[in-house]
């Protein structure tokens, strides 16, 4: 059973929010689902951005998709197996390049010890696939006080930041 | 060397902390074995053939006395009182117990050390020149780069998850002895006409299944953009590199598909965006990096003593062990775990002892491991050479063949390693008890022999002199002998000679193929000179004739 965690560490029970499947050719007339580029692409006029998100594959050029991603409020990254670490640059670029400023959701397979890099690249909720507890996933949210490499947290690397 | 502050110590123990409670939910089932493998290999840890194996960092191949001795204790404590070190100048156990892993890395925080990315898809140590900051010949000292680099690298948010292992090699000499043409990155130092430090950068060099020679995407990169540049080439081949086949996924693969000028030109759309950014160098940050390596507090050297009455056994150590420096008076001296009937790289608790008690009495300290799997006293008093031959002799380290034929790079191979082919330590035995007579090996000089169990080519086959590659025909071992491999400036990649040929007919077939040097060569030329002269055909020709 997956689990909804944010960055605090507090999961979510409540949350509407899906992925459109693959094969799921009609996901745009739900609401608050994450529809595919393409799909954006073929019925962009008719979705609303407050109940329809973006889905980014690997596959995905989002310097292509600049100008939907200044509109979009709400965004998530596939991960096809927790191993492909492909989403941790997307996430860089769309909040680094081109300074995507919605909610960033990490979707698919990802497991507890990748949440502290997936913040650090600009995430803000996570789909969790995982038995763990709710209390023993706040372990997950700060493993580390100090980092070398700058991050939302701090935007500059530690060598700037060092006394 | 460098000195950990706060913010080292703090991430490091944490980092520690952090691997205990995977381990221990592995053990108690909530990890898959999966989802535990990329974690255990991010912290140096296979399970192997016989027992785990633990690969821990040595950074640039620098280690001191104190942590000699440290993991001389650990050794002891947690395997088998021995330990192996790599042709990526880290150390590895052979037979740690899983469970106590963590209490090793513990340990090993106390001194300083991790195997924080010593394994996995992720940026691995980043390896240097030996002869760091002491070469004659040196542009710059790639030290404090090296380190600029293992911070930069170590946990990096965006880069655990790559598509493939990624090796980064720096040089700050010509010769360059750090292999920077065989590694994912290579980074050189260069000064430009105003005297600006800066590196040349290659890409896309690697052994393996697809050997290949990195190819210059930057000639002149200032040095204070070095991490912007590096996360822009990583950043492209994140997203990019190949992950449908790990035999593809290196960014070797992605440099060759794409060419080189195709795959620059990416890397500089991607810098654009990052370059002049926080993440660039401050003049603050490089004069921190190079404090830590400055020059020790040489002594004045005293009128140098004259060598003629020393034995011959002497001279020929002295020729083959020691190099010059930079400083007048002081010189390196190689101390070679390479003796006939010793795997090559490994060394007992006690010597690990010995070799601290040697720096500490005659070169600060400080020692460096070597990417041939040898030992390096950087700064000795050219006048301490004769009581330390003496020294060397008795703890096993002076045999006279550092850079000859029985100077061997090996691979632990099918003795331990579960992707081995074919066993590779009783070649470089066989090789090296034919090969036992000193004479010879000192009128045959430079050669390099390099042995990989598999094509995975840990041993550095393709970049020996000679190389010798274990195959598995039908269950049964073979060896494949190539010729012409270089690793240095002059870097190449070896030929195969021919069919391959049973374990027992190898020292045969070496034997062969330097009678055809000692024949053919001109006065003063290299193993690899004449072989380049002649072509492969005299020793194929040679060697297959006596065959049949």
């Amino acid at each position: 059973m997956s689990k909804l965690l944010d960055k605090r560490g507090q999961v979510a029970t409540d949350d509407p929010w899906r992925a459109a499947g693959a094969e799921q050719s009609d996901a745009h007339t739900e609401e608050y689902i994450f529809l595919p580029a393409a799909c954006w692409r073929e019925h962009g006029g008719v979705l609303d951005t407050d109940v329809h998100g973006l889905l980014l594959t690997g596959e995905d050029e989002p310097m292509a998709l600049a100008t939907l991603l200044s509109r979009i409020k709400h965004a998530a990254i596939q991960f096809p197996v927790f191993s492909d670490g492909r989403g941790f640059s997307l996430a860089c670029i769309l909040r680094g390049q081109l300074e995507y400023s919605g909610t960033l959701r990490a979707v698919g397979h990802i497991i507890p010890d990748q949440i502290f890099s997936l913040i650090r690249c600009g995430f803000d909720t996570f789909e969790i696939s995982c038995d763990t507890e709710e209390q023993a996933l706040m372990t997950f949210i700060k493993p580390f006080n100090v980092t070398y490499q700058a991050c939302l947290e701090y935007p500059e690397p530690l060598f700037r930041r060092r006394i | 060397m460098y000195i950990y502050d706060q913010h080292d110590k703090t991430l490091l123990s944490e980092r520690v902390t952090q691997f205990r409670s995977q381990m221990q939910r592995y053990l108690d089932g909530a990890l898959s074995d999966t989802e535990f493998l990329p974690l255990r290999l991010q912290n140096g840890l296979y399970v192997q053939r016989l027992a785990p194996m633990l690969r821990i960092n040595i950074p640039y191949g620098m280690l001191s006395s104190t942590q000699l001795r440290r993991l001389a204790q650990i050794t002891r404590t947690y395997d088998k009182g021995y330990a192996h070190f790599t042709t990526r100048q880290n150390i590895q156990l052979n037979w740690p117990v899983l469970e106590e892993v963590p209490d090793i890395l513990a340990e090993l925080a106390e001194v300083e050390m991790h195997a924080i990315q010593s394994s996995g898809n992720c940026i691995r140590n980043i390896t240097s020149d030996e002869m760091a900051g002491i070469a004659p010949d040196e542009i710059a000292d790639p030290r404090p780069w090296c380190e600029i680099l293992r911070q930069w690298s170590t946990l990096h948010p965006e880069f655990a998850f790559l598509p493939r292992k990624f090796k980064i090699a720096v040089s700050g000499s010509p010769a360059d002895q750090a292999a920077t043409q065989v590694h994912d990155i290579g980074l050189q130092l260069q000064k430009d006409e105003q005297g600006e430090i800066g590196f040349r950068v290659l890409v896309g060099g690697g052994l393996g299944r697809t050997p290949m020679i990195g190819e210059v995407i930057k000639e002149f990169l200032p040095a204070r953009h070095l991490l912007t540049y590096l996360d822009a080439i990583l950043r492209v081949y994140n997203r990019y590199g190949r992950r449908d086949n790990k035999y593809k996924a290196r960014i070797k693969i992605l440099v060759k598909a794409w060419t080189p000028k195709v795959f620059a030109e990416r890397v500089e759309e991607e810098w654009r965006h990052a370059k002049d950014g926080l993440a660039t160098l401050t003049d603050e940050e490089i004069l921190r990096a190079a404090a830590f390596f400055t020059a020790p507090n040489y002594r004045s050297p005293k009128d140098p003593v004259a060598f003629d009455a020393m034995p011959l056994a002497f001279q020929r150590w002295r020729d083959r062990n020691v190099r010059a420096h930079k400083m007048p008076g002081y010189c390196a001296v190689f101390l070679s775990l390479k003796p006939t009937g010793v795997a090559p790289g490994d060394v007992t608790d006690h010597q690990l002892e010995v070799i601290a008690d040697l720096a500490d009495e005659y070169s600060f300290g400080e020692v460096r491991i070597t990417h041939q799997q040898n030992v390096v006293l950087a700064d000795v008093l050219h006048n301490d050479l004769p009581e330390l031959w003496q020294r060397a002799r008795d703890a096993g380290f002076a045999t006279p063949n550092i850079g000859t034929l029985t100077d061997m790079i090996c691979c632990p191979g099918g003795d331990f390693c579960s992707l081995a082919n074919a066993k590779s330590i009783p070649i470089a035995e066989a090789v090296q008890r034919r090969f036992d007579d000193m004479d010879y090996l000192y009128d045959v000089g430079d050669v390099t022999l390099n042995i990989s169990g598999c094509m995975n080519a840990c041993g550095h086959h393709h970049v020996g002199n000679i190389g010798i590659l274990g195959v598995d025909k039908k269950g049964e071992e073979f060896y494949q002998i190539q010729l012409g491999g270089s690793a240095g400036s002059d870097a190449a990649l070896g030929a195969v000679l021919g069919p391959s040929f049973f374990a027992d007919q190898v020292p045969d077939v070496i034997e062969q193929i330097l009678r055809v040097y000692v024949d053919q060569r001109i006065e003063g030329e290299r193993f690899i000179d004449t072989q380049r002269r002649i072509g492969i055909a005299p020793f194929k020709e040679s060697v297959y004739v006596k065959a049949a």
